[in-house]
């Protein structure tokens, strides 16, 4: 990572919650708005805040943010997880078996059946907060808030998910099956994409994953 | 109707098939909804009953008297059913008769003991004596024990989840969800609708009889608790464990939910106790090891951890937590090769864990460190190492890495047919797939294999894939090869399978698939190329059966979805294959383009003729250039697209038939057949719309068609016989009449009576009267005197009998006395009979065919009715 905007390490490692959805969109994870601000840029990201999450003013934003940070989709999440958890081993076998194979239902136990046992108590808050980043940074392209005004949404943001699991990895398969879980899918090619959005974060040696030591004072 | 009838079953000995086949039927003579039917169903359950006991004490003594050898035959034990002391009601009551008051209270009674008693409460046999007795299937009876077993478990509701279950199928609860409700309250009805139909409940297995407490209240405290943690009540589930530890600490789901309470509560140390405890009381059961396991794998006990989830295995082999466990402590015991053998395992096995993938990732990088520290020390085996690597790089789809390895190779001299193995792969694995130069790498690979003089397996199975899409014949020769070497590889196997099936030899690709599944049945890819070559020879049971298999594991594989719909289809499955192309259709990519057109052929099967409309109009919308285009290209061979075309405007015809908008099924058939004039079935539905609708003149135009397609047609040319009869065309009727003769006899067919009629006519009409008078005599004899009459009285008239004429011509006017042509042509006739010595001088007399033409349409044979869809399924055939 270059760093151009010299970028504090802790604001760097706040970034990186964005990675999976930075690269997806081909961003640069060293930059805030992830790349120049080009008026074709700033039309289109505002056109998919429009699309993706009926955004279309800084009102909309804050709404969104609220949303993210204290329910999201990790809170739906923690309460079939609370449910799942209580049954033994083959009774959880049986509520997914319960319901009929091509239904919402059977998709999601069996993602909760996947991952109940590997989140930490968090969950799949990494889902809400990777977004959460990510949505900052897009505000701040389309010029909705001030990059001041975005670090200070971003930085508490970016010690909760610290304190919520214990590294990049597990950051990064908590953020992948919340998106697994919001999708409602397990088919392979699926799976496959949701691979290869982590593929070069997890290998590639410049990744901030791999540059920023998840353990970082964020103070 | 015998009882054996009524439960529909043959007649058996076999008791508990005798209770299935009542049950089932249950659901159907309800006993409110149709009370007599319910009646005979029971006495035939009682009936059935006794002549099972008949049949086997007294005709086959030999049957019951041999006492089965559980344990030989690796069978448990049954456990000996528990011996009722109790009295049935019908003994309870007085003298066998009572009101249905005391009866429901005597059985009450007996529900009061069994509850109340804690282990016979637990026990099912206990439940399914009572609910047997005979006292119950009274009507009247059963109706007041329904209300008062409610009111009972209002207040004693700590049963077993399948005794629920199994109140729940005698007294119907879940058809009566309103009445419950209207009656009862919601959290009470809730409850045991929660009861009925949920898949899973805390158990009652763990409970010594032996062992003296309050279980009563245990379960009520154990029950509590289970809420508390469900609603994350934390407090409140303490307080519960704690109450029910105090009564009996040894039950499995208590301690079981005790360790998920500290997990949430982040007591490590106390949850690892809990699941400790539950290995020791219940070591049968894996959750005590599974909870274990996880919290030593955290504690990074790796070893114990490992032996934990072995314990898992040995009791579900395929435990894939367990499985994914183990690959975990291998990882961090330094087993680095065997993790990744695990974790690949489990990428097959649960392809929707992305955290097994990021794991194999991860352990691939770690190897991949691990063999570049190797190779820093410049060992003498650095060739293997640098292909070690570029394998590893391989498999993390780092090729630029790979490259560089293969490079690196190729600086040292170190060619090698592995080396050239590895660098074709990476080409036919790079986005910008470079086939050709993978296939050159495959070669070279090869060379160098025979002179290491090595087989060159692998290389023969990469270049056979290679050639999968590209030259598959090429692909069959390296496949074939590479079975010879090892006929046992699963996968080899089905990729020549599937280049057997790219060459349209399907019965060939059929075998191989086959032999890989006996192999591993497990893999679902397998059956779906034997899926696809059974569907394309129409072998639509495997076809739907291999399907089923994919869809099981890949849900969005739309392709699968549409093949599946058409197997349905094709075997008459018209309910399945509708709800087949609706699934596959729900999803925004489309479905095979065809699919639309085959679900409204479905539906037009269903009867759903509107929806079916609808549907095909969706179907994709070519203007008729674009057709033209498509239907002429098909003169080339058979291009999917023509086809499809024309059966569009078929079935578009057939709906509207189906809706009897004859005109607008003319319209259809008619633009498909002036597309598709070689089309006999379009042309010929063309000429019968046509014809219905009277519209002659197009029905003659098409019915020529017709004729061109197929001279010898009998349809054709009787048709074409009316429609020029209609026209006046006597010459052409003539014609056509006389191919069809030639025709039936030609087929050694029966010909239509009509005919000969026809013939008479025409033969009249030509002025050929004594034959025309023959042929309408023989019509009059094959009974169609009533159509023949008249005109054979005009036949005799220019023949000059006027007898006969004016006979005939009156007997066909007392049977059609308001027919205008009949009136005129006897008044006619009559006249011209007074008149009969002026002709005679003069030698002249009018001719009918002048003076007394038809003025009423013709009477003709009724249309024959054609097939409703004229597109064939299955083994149909609509000629």
């Amino acid at each position: 990572m270059h760093n151009p905007e010299n970028l504090r390490q802790s604001q760097l490692w706040a970034l990186a919650l964005s990675a999976v959805l930075a690269g997806q969109n081909r961003l640069r994870h060293d930059v805030v708005c992830g790349g120049d601000k080009t008026a074709q840029k700033i039309k289109m990201t505002k056109q998919a805040l429009k699309r993706d999450w009926g955004m279309g003013s800084a009102a909309n934003l804050r709404d969104s943010l609220q949303w993210l940070s204290s329910e999201g989709h990790s809170a739906g999440f923690a309460a079939e997880r609370v449910y799942f958890s209580t049954l033994s081993d083959a009774g959880q076998d049986a509520y997914i078996s319960s319901f009929p194979r091509e239904s919402a239902e059977y998709v999601k136990y069996q993602i909760l059946k996947i991952y109940h046992r590997k989140l930490p108590q968090a969950g799949i808050l990494a889902w809400d907060l990777g977004r959460y980043v990510f949505l900052c940074r897009d505000a701040v392209l389309v010029g909705w808030i001030t990059e001041q005004e975005a670090w200070k949404l971003i930085m508490p943001v970016a010690r909760r998910a610290q304190q919520a699991y214990s590294g990049w990895n597990e950051y990064g398969m908590a953020y992948l099956a919340g998106r697994q879980f919001w999708l409602n899918q397990l088919s392979k090619e699926n799976v496959d994409d949701h691979a290869d959005y982590v593929r070069s974060l997890l290998l590639d040696s410049d990744s901030p994953w791999r540059q920023l030591n998840w353990n970082m004072d964020l103070a | 109707m015998s009882v054996w009838n009524i439960l529909e079953i043959s007649p058996t000995v076999d008791t508990n098939a005798i209770k299935k086949a009542y049950a089932a039927k249950l659901r159907i003579f309800h006993p409110e909804d149709d009370p007599e039917g319910f009646q005979r169903l029971r006495e035939a359950y009682e009936q059935a009953l006794k002549e099972a006991k008949y049949i086997k004490e007294v005709e086959a003594p030999g049957v019951v008297a041999e006492k089965v050898d559980y344990e030989q035959h690796g069978m448990a034990v049954p456990k000996e059913k528990a011996v009722s002391n109790q009295r049935t009601v019908a003994e309870e009551t007085e003298n066998g008769n009572s009101t249905s008051e005391e009866a429901a209270d005597q059985f009450m009674r007996q529900v009061q003991a069994i509850y109340d008693d804690f282990f016979r409460r637990i026990d099912r046999s206990q439940w399914e004596m009572l609910l047997d007795d005979k006292a119950l299937w009274g009507l009247d009876v059963k109706m007041v024990v329904n209300h008062k077993i409610l009111d009972f478990l209002l207040d004693h509701h700590y049963l077993p989840h399948d005794i629920w279950g199994l109140l729940n199928d005698h007294f119907f609860w879940s058809d009566r969800e309103t009445e419950l409700y209207n009656s009862y309250p919601n959290d009470f009805v809730n409850y045991l609708f929660e009861q009925v139909y949920s898949s899973w409940g805390l158990r009652y297995h763990g409970f010594k009889p032996d062992h003296s407490c309050d279980y009563d209240a245990f379960v009520q405290y154990r029950e509590a608790a289970w809420q508390a943690l469900i609603e994350n009540e934390l407090d409140q589930c303490a307080r519960f464990l704690q109450q029910a530890q105090a009564i009996y600490n040894e039950d499995p789901d208590l301690i079981r939910l005790t360790g998920v309470y500290y997990k949430r509560v982040g007591d490590r140390e106390k949850e690892l106790l809990a699941f400790e405890q539950l290995i020791a009381v219940y070591p049968d059961d894996m959750d005590g090891f599974l909870g274990r396991a996880d919290i030593l794998l955290a504690k990074q006990d790796y070893a114990n951890a490992l032996k934990d989830y072995q314990q898992v295995l040995a009791r579900v082999p395929d435990h894939v937590h367990a499985l994914y466990g183990i690959a975990r402590c291998y990882d961090s015991l330094q087993n680095t090769k065997e993790a990744k053998a695990l974790y690949e395992q489990l990428v097959e096995r649960s392809h929707g864990d992305i955290e097994v993938r990021m794991r194999l990732m991860e352990v691939n990088v770690r190897l991949s460190e691990q063999v570049l520290v190797e190779l820093a020390a410049e060992p003498p085996e650095k060739k293997e190492l640098l292909l070690q690597l570029g394998a590893i790089y391989f498999d993390l789809q780092m090729y630029t890495e790979c490259r560089q390895i293969v490079s690196q190779m190729e600086a040292c001299y170190y060619f090698c047919s592995d080396m050239y193995l590895l660098l074709g792969r990476v080409f036919m694995a790079e986005e910008e797939e470079e086939c050709e130069q993978g296939i050159r790498c495959f070669d070279k690979a090869l060379d160098l294999a025979k002179q290491e003089g090595a087989n060159g397996y692998d290389i023969l199975v990469q270049r056979g894939i290679a050639y999968q899409d590209e030259d598959p014949e090429k692909a069959i020769r390296d496949l074939s090869a590479a079975l010879k070497i090892n006929p046992f590889d699963p996968e080899v196997l089905v990729d020549l399978a599937e280049a057997y099936r790219l060459t349209e030899q399907n019965e060939k690709a059929i075998e191989l698939a086959t032999a890989a599944i006996a192999i591993n049945p497990s893999r679902w890819v397998y059956y779906s190329t034997r899926g696809m070559a059974y569907y394309e020879v129409g072998h639509y049971e495997e076809a739907k059966a291999d399907h089923e298999v994919v869809l099981a594991h890949e849900y969005y594989d739309e392709g699968a979805w549409y093949r599946k719909a058409y197997c349905h289809l094709q075997l008459s499955e018209f309910e399945a294959a509708s709800e087949a192309f609706e699934t596959g259709m729900e999803w925004e990519n489309e479905m095979e383009p065809d699919a639309r057109f085959y679900y409204a052929l479905t539906l037009f099967k269903l009867n759903d003729i509107a929806k079916a409309l609808k549907e095909i109009q969706l179907y994709r919308k070519t203007d008729d250039e674009e057709e033209r285009y498509l239907l002429a290209t098909n003169e080339m061979g058979c291009l999917e697209d023509g086809e499809i075309a024309v059966k569009r405007h078929l079935l578009i015809g057939d709906i509207y038939r189906a809706m009897d908008k004859w005109e607008q099924a003319a319209v259809e058939y008619c633009a498909g057949a002036d597309l598709a004039p070689t089309e006999p079935a379009l042309v010929k539905m063309a000429a019968y719309c046509h014809l219905r609708l009277g519209s002659f003149e197009e029905a003659n135009d098409y019915l020529e068609q017709f004729y061109d397609l197929n001279s010898d047609d009998a349809w054709g040319l009787l048709h074409l016989t009316w429609a020029n009869m209609e026209l006046g065309e006597w010459k052409n009727a003539e014609e056509y009449v006389r191919g069809y003769f030639a025709a039936v006899q030609k087929a050694s067919q029966a010909s239509e009576p009509f005919a000969t009629f026809y013939y008479g006519r025409i033969l009249y009409q030509r002025g050929s009267y004594e034959q025309a008078a023959t042929y309408l005599e023989q019509a009059c004899r094959d009974g169609l005197g009533q159509y023949a009459r008249s005109d054979l009285s005009l036949a005799y008239y220019e023949l000059g009998d006027m007898e006969k004429a004016l006979a005939l011509a009156k007997m066909a006017l007392d049977e059609e006395p308001d027919n205008i042509d009949y009136q005129t042509r006897y008044r006619g006739i009559m006249e011209n009979q007074n008149k009969k010595s002026v002709w005679s001088f003069f030698k002249t007399k009018p001719s009918s065919r002048k003076v007394w033409p038809a003025t009423l349409p013709m009477k003709h044979h009724e249309l024959s009715t054609m097939p409703e869809l004229n597109i064939p399924i299955g083994g149909e055939c609509n000629a």
